[in-house]
């Protein structure tokens, strides 16, 4: 039961529970008390003196956003002493502030000078020479520092401290020499460091990419998301003349709070990459050469068209994209169903049968234990990752993670090192080790026992290279802490987590890298399904969605990514329409399937390594430059608003879709032929995917609004299943395995486009374990060439005990065209070169 | 050189472009209207303190069957550009336009749906004056630059 | 009735010739601009003229207060930062682009009075007829000229 206090502000009275500060009881009341230090989502530290309040019966004036209720307490905000201390406060604090506000890029948003300007007195008494400090000092990449403006407030200090935990920042000297500095001069490193720059009350920490780019005034704020990875953080994307110049933080509760990862703040700048596609292109004799709209629309059209009406319309295929919206892809999948007339559309890290997604971005703050299988939340989902951080550090959530390399997170608890591949073995062990602890209790317990048999931590240790005292360690976390939140990648194996959730309840989800993996499998792209999930060979389907187009639908099902690349060098595949896909460097063997081709069609914004293989490239508009919705890794549908124009001469990729029907039907616009693909705006494609996918009947773009909207999910009941792991088996000659995953900073398709992220990109880079490294006598820094069944790439190798020993990782896109499918382990021989 | 050499005193030769580019110079007669503030400055411009007359461009016909030149002083609503439309179309060639002040040059402070961008959205325009409204001087200077460019004309510009 | 109003019409006639025979006397009021030059009091506003600090250094930090007040929004002003070496102003930033767009701006002398440094300075060139729109679109280049003398300036 909670206790309730009654306390009188200025006369008027308020209960309020107890431990409340004085503060946040004056905000219940409507009751304006100026704070500078105090941040909502920080602990209060008193340190401003600005929100002090007369309390009666206490000596000298209290801090409100410290002092908590007392029961009959009476408190005055208003008293002239109280008003003379605020101006007295803020007097103070310009005695010390340069007032350099015209060149400040914080002018015109500055707490400082809005209190000033509101509490403040008239006229400085302070006629002496202000103290100097450093101006203009850079705190790593993103963050410049100017000691003269700070006013100690430590928001900065404590944001680090309480929520990445990255406790980078401290304040150094005393008195009036005080300065906020990292240790030693190091750079800031933490990967959530620019949130300390929408912190900082006054210009102190400002970022270093929007340096002197724009005054705030001059922004033009679209509330938008964040398309870098899958967590769909809400953000304003700030822009000037058509020039997008920085985003910053939205406040959303049930995603980023109102934080950002500094990709996502920093990377959005691709968009103004001096590489971005302004003309189509189209390959004669051998090179792309630039190309008019019309020509390139009418040459792409008629191309497939001979391609599918030679052959037959099952030698073309459509490759979607889960960077791209909705609406691009349903419309893709629409034109190869209506308009083609096959079921062959794909896209990459398309979620298999029976992933699901997080019950919220914020999932790790409910989660006694998150469980992190094979995955680095801090390259696929940074968001994901700072929640982890936060629960850990203020719950006391620990952090269970098993992979071939270390994440910063397991910090929190223990990393399980194993090989690639052998992820469920290891979470096989842990299982043994649950269902024979007393303090686990369920049902499924004596089941799991005896499939577990197999799995004692010794023998697993043997096989996968994991610790059995981490194991142990683990285990008891998992049993003395419960409902675990169970985060999984591309080819995980769903049947050891099942288990773990029968076991001890909690959720699983799969940690989806790209910002709308779900959002494309809900508009129908993929092989077997129609927008909304009905199969490809339900009749009724079938029927409604051929009306609904105007077409006769194939009823057979369509060919999977992996069998489309397969059948690329069979002529299976003949003909490929790629929407915003990186394929190359994202895909295993890509690079040679699309080679073989007759023909293939890119849409993209940049010239990507799959686009250099196209025939034809048509260049698309970035998310922040068109309408857009999303659905992220928690399934919430948000938008992504139009921020600024494309560039000259770029389309958004559903209107080159569209266009390219209208190509090849020849249809003469101006005659007012009727069409199927007459789209004025992206919100007209979405009322019509509403009409055809149940989950969004009710939605439209007004209701989902800038918030997003999350429709209701009832969690399901698991049952425990039995499973068997395979151990990867090395071939003769490739003695090590290959992991690749997702940098902070990949030099992924758009991140890598990025001018701000380029001095901090993770390079073609190679984790190599020192005891791997020794007998081949490499160090860090040495070229070396890591070769598997499929190819050879040179990387530059870096020593590190992040990674276990047998085992080198490296970013997806660097080795790409070296792995095996993603439920495969890749084995590799490394040398230096 | 050949011909001038053999002619007497006082005896030009030039071309007939020349010629009458030269009189077309002096005599820029202005249509007598004006829209706005700036009309007021171009009335003074006629005063005799400025004078308007020293640049033979003192003659303000009523009728646009008459004039030279349009001054289109002051801004042009959306309401009155068909009008200035009208107007320019029923003077005769050859026919110049100066936009008087920020308003007829662009819209000037009027960034809004009532006023047009610019009289050039709507007629060629041949010299901008800044100015809210320009001094009487400013439409002088104007008429200078406008004279310079008379001067260059070709007739073949005209056929 | 008829002799008395004609000799009283006479009589008019003669008496407005009169002031106009006065005036063929007097000394003509004209200021011959363009051959000499106007008289302006020193609170004419001409065109801008960006002000230096005496040691060659742009007084403008690029500020964009004036662009925020300008009522015609004829000013465009993007900011740059100062290197070892290339420095332009005295602190860390300068006007990387300055531009005012003559056709919109209506010389109120707001951004004068916004102005921080008091870089700028509202001068009294008015003869700035130009024969494209954008010649009267200018840049620091010009607006750091000073203004070629057209007028003689009068005492206040």
């Amino acid at each position: 039961m909670e206790v309730l206090v009654n306390v009188t502000i200025d006369g008027q009275q308020v209960s309020v529970r107890a431990g409340t500060t004085i503060l946040d009881a004056a905000k219940q009341l409507g009751i304006p008390i100026p704070t500078f230090c105090y941040y909502a989502k920080l602990v209060g530290i008193g340190a401003c003196r600005m929100c002090l309040v007369e309390v009666e019966k206490m000596r000298g004036l209290q801090t409100a956003c410290t002092t908590k209720v007392q029961e009959g307490m009476v408190v005055r905000t208003n008293t002239p002493e109280v008003v003379q201390t605020r101006q007295g406060m803020l007097e103070f604090l310009l005695t010390n502030h340069p007032l350099d506000c015209p060149i400040c890029d914080k002018g015109g948003e500055c707490d400082l000078q809005d209190q000033v300007f509101q509490f403040g007195g008239t006229v400085s008494r302070y006629v002496e020479e202000k103290r100097h400090k450093a101006k203009a000092k850079p705190l790593g990449p993103f963050v410049m520092k100017d000691e003269e403006r700070c006013i100690l407030c430590r928001r900065c200090i404590r944001f680090l401290e309480e929520w990445p935990g990255d406790p980078e920042l401290d304040a150094f000297e005393r008195g009036r020499n005080t300065v906020v500095d990292t240790f030693y001069g190091r750079p800031l490193t933490s990967p959530f460091s620019g949130n300390v720059i929408d912190l900082c009350p006054v210009g102190a920490l400002t970022s270093i990419p929007f340096r002197f780019k724009a005054r705030s005034w001059e922004l033009k704020r679209t509330p938008s998301i964040c398309t870098l990875c899958g967590a769909g953080c809400n953000l304003t994307l700030d822009a000037k003349a058509n020039r997008l110049l920085r985003a910053v933080g939205r406040e959303n509760p049930d995603v980023n709070d109102e934080w950002l990862c500094d990709r996502g703040r920093f990377g959005q700048d691709y968009v103004r990459s001096d590489q971005r596609l302004t003309s189509p292109l189209i390959r004669k004799d051998g090179q792309l050469q630039p190309a008019t709209w019309d020509e390139a629309l009418a040459f792409a059209a008629r191309r497939i068209q001979d391609i599918a009406q030679t052959a037959n319309p099952d030698v073309v295929a459509a490759v979607g994209s889960a960077r791209a919206s909705n609406e691009a892809n349903y419309l893709l999948q629409k034109w190869a169903r209506a308009v083609v007339g096959t079921n062959n559309v794909d896209f990459a890290g398309r979620p298999a049968d029976g992933f699901a997604p997080l019950s919220s971005v914020t999932a790790p703050l409910r989660a006694g234990v998150v469980v992190l299988l094979g995955v680095d939340p801090l390259g696929d989902a940074p968001m994901v990752d700072l929640w982890i951080r936060r629960a850990a550090l203020t719950k006391g959530t620990r952090v269970v993670a098993i992979g071939p390399k270390r994440p910063v997170v397991s910090r929190y608890g223990v990393w399980l090192g194993c090989r690639p591949g052998t992820e469920s073995a290891v979470l096989a062990a842990l299982l043994h080790l649950l269902a024979r602890d007393e303090r686990v209790q369920a049902p499924a317990k004596a089941d799991l026992a005896g499939w577990t048999k197999d799995y004692a931590p010794d023998r697993v240790a043997e096989a996968t290279g994991v610790s059995v005292q981490a194991l142990k360690q683990a285990a008891d976390f998992l049993a003395a802490k419960g409902s675990p939140l169970v985060l999984y990648g591309g080819g995980a194996d769903l049947s050891p987590v099942r288990d773990l959730l029968a076991l001890l309840g909690g959720e699983a989800g799969y940690l989806a890298p790209k910002p709308n993996a779900w959002g494309a499998l809900l508009m129908g792209v993929a092989p077997d399904r129609y927008p909304g999930g009905a199969s490809v060979e339900d009749a009724k389907a079938r029927d409604s969605f051929g009306k609904q187009w105007d077409a006769r639908l194939s009823p057979r099902k369509g060919l999977a990514l992996a069998d489309m690349l397969a059948g690329c060098r069979e002529g299976i595949v003949q003909a490929m329409l790629v929407v915003e896909s990186d394929l190359v460097r994202e895909h295993p063997a890509a690079a040679e399937a699309l080679r073989t081709l007759r023909f293939l069609v890119v849409v993209d914004q940049f010239l990507t390594a799959t686009a250099e293989l196209a025939d034809v490239v048509l260049p698309s508009a970035a998310p922040s430059e068109t309408d857009g919705t999303f659905l992220n890794l928690a399934k919430r549908l948000q938008r992504a608003a139009q921020a600024t124009y494309p560039p000259k001469g770029v389309r958004p990729a559903w209107r080159v879709i569209a266009d390219l029907v209208d190509a090849a039907q020849g249809k003469d616009k101006k005659r007012g032929a009727e069409s199927h693909w007459d789209y004025e705006t992206a919100a007209e494609i979405w009322r019509e995917i509403t009409r055809g996918v149940p989950v969004c009947r009710e939605c439209t773009y007004e209701t989902i609004g800038t918030a997003g909207w999350q429709p209701e999910s009832a969690a399901e009941k698991v049952k425990p299943v039995p499973f068997a792991v395979e151990y990867p088996v090395a071939p003769e000659g490739y003695p090590l395995t290959l992991a690749a995953g997702q940098a902070l900073f990949p030099k992924a398709t758009p991140a890598r486009y990025s001018p701000a992220l380029a001095p901090v990109l993770w390079g073609d880079v190679l984790l190599v374990h020192p005891k791997d490294a020794e007998g081949r006598g490499i160090k860090t820094g040495d070229a070396v060439r890591v070769a598997s069944a499929r190819g050879a790439v040179e990387l530059k190798a870096r020593l590190t005990d992040e990674v276990v020993p047998g085992c080198v990782w490296a970013c997806l896109e660097s080795v790409a065209a070296l792995l095996e499918a993603p439920d495969k382990a890749t084995h590799v021989k490394l040398s230096r070169s | 050189m050949g011909l001038e050499t053999k002619l007497p005193d006082g005896v030009v030769l030039t071309t007939l472009e020349s010629a009458v580019n030269w009189c077309r110079k002096y005599s820029v007669w202005p249509l007598l209207f004006g829209l706005a503030c700036c009309a007021i400055e171009m009335m003074t411009a006629g005063m005799s303190r400025f004078d308007i007359a020293r640049f033979g461009a003192e003659v303000f016909r009523a009728t646009p069957r008459q004039p030279d030149l349009m001054i289109v002083a002051g801004r042009v609503s959306n309401k009155m550009a068909p009008v200035v439309k009208r107007l320019y179309d029923h003077m005769p060639e050859p026919k110049w336009v100066i936009a008087m002040g920020a308003c007829a040059s662009s819209g000037g402070m009027f960034h809004n749906y009532a006023i047009l961008q610019g009289v050039d959205k709507i007629i060629p325009v041949d010299v901008y004056i800044p100015g809210c409204p320009p001094r009487p001087e400013a439409l002088f200077y104007a008429l200078t630059q406008l004279q310079q460019k008379i001067t260059t004309q070709k007739f073949k510009d005209f056929a | 009735m008829s002799i008395v109003n004609a000799v009283k019409g006479f009589y008019q006639i003669l008496k407005a010739m009169a002031v106009t025979l006065k005036y063929f006397f007097t000394k003509p009021l004209t200021v011959q601009y363009p051959k000499e030059k106007i008289r302006l009091y020193p609170r004419f506003r001409g065109r801008h003229e960006l002000q230096r600090r005496p040691d060659g250094l742009e007084l403008c930090v690029g500020c964009g207060l004036c662009a925020a007040i300008c009522p015609a929004r004829a000013i465009y002003v993007e900011a740059a930062e100062n290197t070892d070496e290339a420095r332009y102003s005295a602190t860390e930033r300068y006007a990387g682009l300055y531009e005012i767009n003559y056709t919109r701006c209506i010389f109120c002398g707001f951004c004068e009075e916004a102005c921080p440094t008091g870089a700028l300075k509202l001068g009294n060139e008015f003869a700035l007829a130009r024969a494209s729109r954008g010649d009267l679109v200018m840049g620091k280049e010009t607006l750091l000229q000073p203004a070629t003398p057209h007028a003689i300036i009068l005492e206040d």
